[in-house]
């Protein structure tokens, strides 16, 4: 199915084209294409098993994949591979930082890695930005969820990228955490920055994400805005009958879209 | 709204000197564990003193020196690469723009610091406790060869990484070789367990480590088994490291 450009002759942040990704026999991304332009936050929504992460961390690098290319900010990531990774801030699915490394000094870390020089003081008005001040001299080990999620955020964003690329952020989350890092998600989007992120909370698409792919069994079914899909499929007879209380909303669309069959691994 | 701007790759030297900096941090955090590896070698410093008229100064400091190699490569090594990767530390460091050479010449650059710091830490136990003496030249040429004896452990470490992908199976495999390695190469050099097992104890990784070692004490010794022990010790370097980074996968998932 093709997908909608949303703003056709610019450039578009991320192109995936023809994606295909495999585990020896098993394909678990197949013929996946979409592209996120400046200013937009792009959900992939899917089940347990669907392909967002692998989707995800071919983005980043972390697989290569079996056919397709993958272009960042124009840049092909087979070819040149350092320089698209430069231009990605990434937001792993489980926080991944050496737990004897203080907070600051994961910040100091990796904007060296991405070719910064931070001072002290700007460490401290980093960590004051994401509220985590009190906790700079603490082991990342020794931080809550949400404080974790919100230093993974930051060392993501440290060295301004045009695109940042979060898997499933908010999981595990309180409410108050999970709203919190949407704000900072659109504030990042307001100021110019393209967000692809995975997700398999309806209200966190419906919520946060100004177009979203529903992807199954590495296929993307449908793609647009959670509005245009509900009005698309609201009288789809599938939906219909996942609806509840007369309403149709996104999880309905996504459930007449992908089934009502509990998924391996939920 | 802002423009965002397209960034570039930082140089490969300000990334590994970031890189390695936070590694040398991690490592000073776990110093208890290194101190560990120290204790073995400072307890046969001071055990063997009685031994140094019948085998030498040269064959005691020399083994002592070798029974700390294998400590650092195998279970400091192997244990933190196993720890990290099953962590995902890895995975987020391939996300940045920098070669995976970089992520692993860091770790190697502080083993090999821990490499020196434990041979110097035991040479100057042998100095107090067992009053042996080098002479300076000397004592780097030990340095040196501690560290080409170290690398080889290093090496074997990066073969077990590549094979076993758990945490857990990475250190119960290093205690299984480690435990022997170390008796049966300190011990069995010295001819307790026959001479069967000694000729084994000096072609085994220790064994050639510390002939290197030995020489390296005293370079007028210097003999053609010397040399083969170099090439022993480079060999098993050569082929561990080629294996293990050649099968060594990034992420356990």
């Amino acid at each position: 199915m093709s997908e909608q450009t949303k703003d056709s002759g610019k450039q578009p942040a991320l192109q995936v084209q023809k994606l295909r990704v495999q585990y020896g026999g098993f394909v678990a991304v197949d013929d996946v294409s979409f592209s996120i332009f400046s200013g937009e936050i792009f959900g992939l929504l899917g089940p347990n098993g669907a392909g967002k992460t692998s989707t995800i961390s071919a983005c980043e690098g972390l697989l290569v994949p079996a056919a397709g290319s993958i272009h960042i900010m124009g840049i092909d990531t087979a070819q040149q591979p350092l320089e698209a990774r430069a231009n990605i801030g990434v937001q792993l699915q489980a926080t991944s930082f050496q737990q004897d490394l203080h907070v600051g000094e994961i910040l100091q870390l990796y904007a060296g890695l991405y070719g910064m020089t931070m001072a002290s003081a700007q460490i401290d008005t980093m960590l004051a930005d994401i509220g985590l001040t009190d906790q700079k001299n603490k082991k990342t080990s020794q931080l809550s969820g949400g404080q974790q999620q919100r230093l993974a955020l930051a060392t993501a964003t440290i060295h301004n990228p045009p695109l940042v690329l979060l898997d499933e952020p908010t999981t595990g989350l309180d409410p108050q955490s999970r709203r919190h890092l949407w704000e900072r998600i659109e504030a990042m989007r307001d100021s110019g920055r393209s967000i692809l992120l995975t997700t398999h909370s309806m209200e966190e698409a419906r919520s946060v994400c100004d177009r979203v792919a529903i992807i199954d069994h590495g296929k993307i079914i449908e793609t647009g805005s959670p509005q245009e899909l509900i009005e698309k499929y609201r009288n789809d007879p599938a939906v219909q009958a996942a609806s509840r209380k007369g309403e149709v909303t996104l999880e309905d669309v996504f459930i007449g879209l992908t089934g009502t069959e509990v998924r391996k691994g939920s | 709204m802002e423009n965002v701007t397209i960034n570039k790759i930082p140089s490969s030297f300000d990334a590994f000197k970031n890189l390695f900096r936070a590694d040398l941090i991690v490592q000073w955090r776990q110093r208890r564990a290194l101190l560990m590896s120290v204790i073995l070698p400072v307890v046969f410093v001071v055990s063997w003193k009685g031994l140094i008229p019948t085998i030498g100064a040269a064959a005691v400091l020399s083994i002592c020196i070798a029974v700390a190699l294998p400590a650092t490569g195998l279970m400091g090594y192997s244990a933190t690469i196993a720890r990290d990767r099953e962590r995902g530390v890895f995975q987020r460091l391939r996300t940045t723009p920098i070669s995976r050479w970089i992520i692993m010449t860091s770790r190697i650059g502080v083993q090999l610091a821990v490499i020196l710091f434990t041979t110097l830490v035991t040479y100057f136990c042998a100095y107090y406790f067992d009053k042996i003496s080098v002479p300076f030249p000397n004592l780097l040429l030990v340095l040196v060869a501690a560290v080409v004896g170290g690398l080889s452990f290093v090496a074997l470490g990066q073969f077990i990484v590549a094979f076993i992908k758990s945490s857990e199976g990475v250190n119960a495999a290093v205690r299984l070789i480690y435990i022997p390695l170390a008796i049966v190469g300190a011990l069995g050099e010295i001819g307790i367990f026959g001479s069967l097992v000694k000729k084994i104890a000096v072609w085994s990784p220790l064994g050639t480590t510390q002939t290197l070692l030995a020489a390296a004490i005293h370079p007028s010794a210097i003999t053609i088994t010397t040399l083969w022990a170099l090439l022993a010790t480079l060999g098993y370097g050569l082929l561990f490291a080629g294996i293990g980074i050649a099968g060594f996968e990034w992420s356990t998932g």
